[in-house]
């Protein structure tokens, strides 16, 4: 089946900030995120762009765990030894943002609300970033993306009881962390 | 899990999915604009994908080979041969890279040493 450009492209541009947010929860660092993002998109186009639009969100996103495997796989091995360059990195990372979009929030958010939004979230990316990768993954496929246990299973190339196990252990883990701050 | 534990689940779950739905509404213009492009470059090729990690070490790259230049000039100056030996080198390799036939080398090498000759003569 062959699908036109523009169909595509509208795809890619629904799922391409929620799949840099995830790379970002996974990798710490946002050149790393953004690879990540632009080589899952260019795998999928490759390899998937012919298949049924259904299928599109389950490929891509298993294009896109597959690449945050690959990079988690190379950066384990290399942070064994250059622990110290990780820290200066992500140091170095601070000034990289949009001085701008600082100033303005673009949800509306009065200073205060911005301001407990903030804690909420930097509370939550810290809390998925120290669950395991396949935990932090499930959570994220299935509590934020919507997807149920068989399309998530499909996803993160694992047996549906694998992903009841993770995502039960995420949550549990994560409500320990953050559920006395958040009340 | 009793009824109380899975709604307040069901709320933790909930709190989570706003935060990160916020999360993704707020990402800078600089994030944005780099997905655009490797939007565009996934969808029609423009560029080389790889072009991003290259640029990333450039800069790197550049410092380890003026590195290796240094060392090897410093090598070469400290455990190579001495004096005017450099000269001859260097014009062997010119001799050696050119497209010119020895005969034309050795051609010059005569007309200098006929020009050589008339000044000591003159």
């Amino acid at each position: 089946m062959r699908h036109s450009s523009q169909a595509l492209e509208q795809f890619l541009v629904s799922v391409e900030r929620r799949a840099f947010v995830m790379a970002k929860i996974a990798t710490r660092n946002t050149d790393d995120a953004l690879d990540i993002v632009q080589d899952a998109m260019l795998g999928f186009v490759k390899r998937y762009a012919k298949r049924t639009e259904d299928e599109w969100k389950i490929l891509f996103f298993t294009t896109l765990q597959s690449r945050i495997r690959d990079w988690y796989r190379r950066t384990r091995v290399r942070t064994r030894w250059r622990v110290w360059l990780d820290e200066w990195r992500s140091s170095d990372e601070a000034p990289t943002g949009d001085p701008m979009a600082k100033l303005a929030d673009p949800a509306g958010h009065s200073p205060a609300e911005r301001m407990i939004l903030d804690d909420s979230r930097a509370a939550l990316e810290a809390a998925l970033r120290s669950l395991p990768l396949r935990q932090q993954q499930a959570f994220l496929l299935r509590a934020w993306e919507g997807m149920n246990v068989r399309e998530t299973a499909a996803v993160m190339r694992c047996s549906e009881g694998s992903v009841k196990t993770h995502y039960s252990r995420a949550v549990t883990t994560l409500r320990t962390l953050l559920e006395n701050q958040w009340t | 899990m009793d009824m109380n534990d899975i709604d307040r689940e069901r709320e933790f779950v909930h709190k989570s999915k706003s935060i990160l739905d916020e999360a993704e509404t707020t990402l800078d213009t600089n994030v944005l604009s780099q997905l655009e492009e490797g939007r565009h470059r996934a969808l029609y090729g423009k560029e080389r994908k790889d072009s991003r990690k290259w640029h990333r070490f450039r800069v790197p790259m550049l410092g380890v080979a003026t590195a290796a230049v240094v060392v090897i000039s410093a090598m070469l100056y400290l455990h190579g041969p001495n004096g005017t030996n450099h000269l001859y080198d260097i014009a062997d390799i010119e001799i050696l890279a050119s497209s010119e036939t020895i005969d034309f080398y050795n051609e010059l090498d005569f007309c200098t040493w006929l020009t050589q000759e008339r000044e000591h003569a003159g």
